[in-house]
């Protein structure tokens, strides 16, 4: 087996990034293998297009550019880590929120190590993606409809660092939820994470989601926010496939009519403080609890975290990257190890 | 990109007309290293770019290179146009380059900064023979000049020169990568970068 050293990865980092694994003074993350591939999509034709010419770089050699042809479209980015000391019976496929990337779940954005490092580190096969139409995954203008991008202020409300209202341009006169775990330092940093979405592509997305799980499960899948809608679909699709489903703050819940199809996969659904409060949060945990009665009634098996509940305060939407995302995670790898899918 | 694009312009066909939709009927370069059998997958690496964002693009990889630098810079293709852009303004960082049939390189009028900036470029088959790539080499080779007389250094390596052949643009993902690695590698070993 190969042994490829990340610890390599985090000294180059030495004395630049203080939250670095090595930083923190943790074990080398030692792994047998790292890779990614692309999965999904189809083949598209454009005719009818006059033929350019194009310089890509200034002062470079001109290019002919025919736009007629084939085109590839809706293909999904995976990179998948797999720890030299295997815990996880199955991979663990964690999927972003929407105008997000894999990122989420990657580095914090005040450089502390995230949850993929998390699970790996817990020796669960890591497939971390971009979903259709965001990062690595790329994107063509054959969407129909606008791509969104969000005003800086945006999901300091909606991700309830702060409660409706709290956003100001000028730092000092922001205000937070009391007790907010989110690195509200880092905030500017988190932005950047942001990319373009679409209100069109949830049908190519599930249908990548599918060809990856079709590829690589069976398998537990983690999903946030957005993804919670491609999560249920994709398992209620391949109900043999997805063993277990860990949603975290799931904006949407499953299609009730299929709630049948999908009771022999457990599910734990998790959210973080404020939410019952939050206007908009308030009728999407209530959506999802309605939800997980209707899959319990049918003999499903749902488990409904609400962190504060549990005795842990002051979890933002983006709780993977709140300053206490560890204890968060440690929530969910327990409930995977209480349901035997780990080591 | 549509699909015939890369396959007729990172010397994996032979030139314009080489691709066709039927496998059977496209014409690569003879002993192409390039997976064809995985073309298909290649092109789902594509994402759209623009042609009006190259000060953008330099800005940030200043940032990158303020954050985590000194360091060495692995360029390829349009990166090469960055890269020595980036390294004009960070001589003091950017302790070596190694820079992968760069579409141009950086200004001449500042290739004397990098007079303590070791660099390799690197050429794969065919680039002689293609009109557009055989320019972007001249272009190359104009600045390497340029180092050079600023007194500079400047390892040039044409891949086929020393036996390694029918590498295509894309010499990172053809069969034959892990060879070209070890010729980075080595180049690197020599100049006191790696233990």
């Amino acid at each position: 087996m190969r042994r490829l050293g990340l610890a390599l990865l985090s000294m180059f980092s030495l004395g630049l990034a203080a939250g670095s694994a090595w930083g923190q003074g943790k074990e080398p993350i030692l792994l047998r293998d790292m890779g990614s591939f692309h999965v999904g999509g189809r083949v598209i034709e454009i005719t009818g297009q006059p033929i350019k010419e194009i310089v890509f770089t200034p002062g470079g050699v001109p290019a002919k550019m025919d736009p007629n042809g084939k085109y590839q479209v809706e293909q999904m980015y995976v990179q998948y880590f797999l720890p030299q000391n295997r815990k996880g019976r199955l991979p663990l496929l964690m999927w972003h929120g929407g105008g997000l990337t894999g990122v989420t779940y990657e580095t914090t954005p005040d450089g502390r190590e995230g949850w993929l490092n998390y699970f790996i580190r817990k020796g669960w096969d890591t497939y971390i993606s971009d979903a259709v139409e965001r990062g690595r995954a790329g994107w063509t203008d054959t969407f129909k409809g606008d791509a969104l991008s969000l005003p800086l202020g945006d999901p300091w409300e909606r991700f309830r660092i702060g409660p409706p209202g709290s956003w100001n341009d000028n730092k000092v006169q922001r205000r937070t939820y009391a007790g907010v775990q989110f690195p509200i330092e880092a905030y500017e940093q988190f932005m950047k994470q942001g990319v373009p979405r679409w209100l069109t592509t949830d049908d190519q997305i599930v249908a990548a989601y599918i060809e990856l799980v079709d590829r690589v499960c069976p398998c537990v899948v983690m999903v946030h926010s957005q993804s919670g809608t491609f999560g249920y679909r994709v398992l209620e699709a391949r109900p043999d496939k997805v063993k277990a489903l860990v949603a975290v703050e799931p904006t949407v819940g499953g299609d009730r009519n299929k709630v049948e199809s999908i009771k022999t996969t457990p599910i734990l659904v998790v959210y973080g403080d404020n939410a019952k409060d939050h206007p908009r949060w308030s009728k999407i945990r209530q959506g999802g609890i309605d939800y997980a009665a209707v899959l319990k009634s049918a003999g499903g098996s749902i488990d409904v975290v609400d962190l504060p509940e549990a005795g842990i305060k002051g979890n933002s939407h983006m709780m993977m990257m709140d300053k206490n995302n560890n204890q968060v995670a440690d929530l969910i790898q327990k409930w995977l190890l209480d349901k035997g899918l780990a080591q | 990109m549509n699909y015939a694009d890369p396959f007729e312009r990172f010397r994996i066909g032979d030139g314009e007309g080489s691709w066709n939709a039927d496998p059977a009927k496209r014409r690569e370069l003879p002993g192409s290293q390039f997976p064809v059998e995985a073309y298909d997958n290649y092109m789902k690496q594509a994402v759209p770019r623009w042609l009006s964002t190259d000060k953008a693009v330099v800005d940030a990889y200043v940032a990158l290179v303020d954050k985590v630098c000194p360091c060495v810079l692995l360029l390829h293709s349009q990166g090469g146009a960055f890269g020595f852009r980036v390294a004009e303004q960070r001589p003091d960082k950017v302790k070596a380059i190694v820079a992968i049939e760069s579409t141009t390189a950086g200004d001449v009028g500042k290739a004397a900064a990098l007079k303590n900036t070791p660099t390799l470029m690197l050429f794969g088959d065919y680039v002689d023979q293609h009109p557009r790539w055989a320019t972007y080499k001249k272009i190359d080779l104009e600045y390497a000049a340029a180092m050079r007389a600023g007194g500079g250094t400047v390892d040039v390596i044409n891949l086929p020169d020393i036996g390694i052949k029918g590498n295509s643009h894309m010499l990172m993902q053809d069969k034959n990568n892990a060879e070209i690695a070890d010729v980075i590698q080595t180049w690197m070993v020599g100049k006191g970068l790696v233990e």
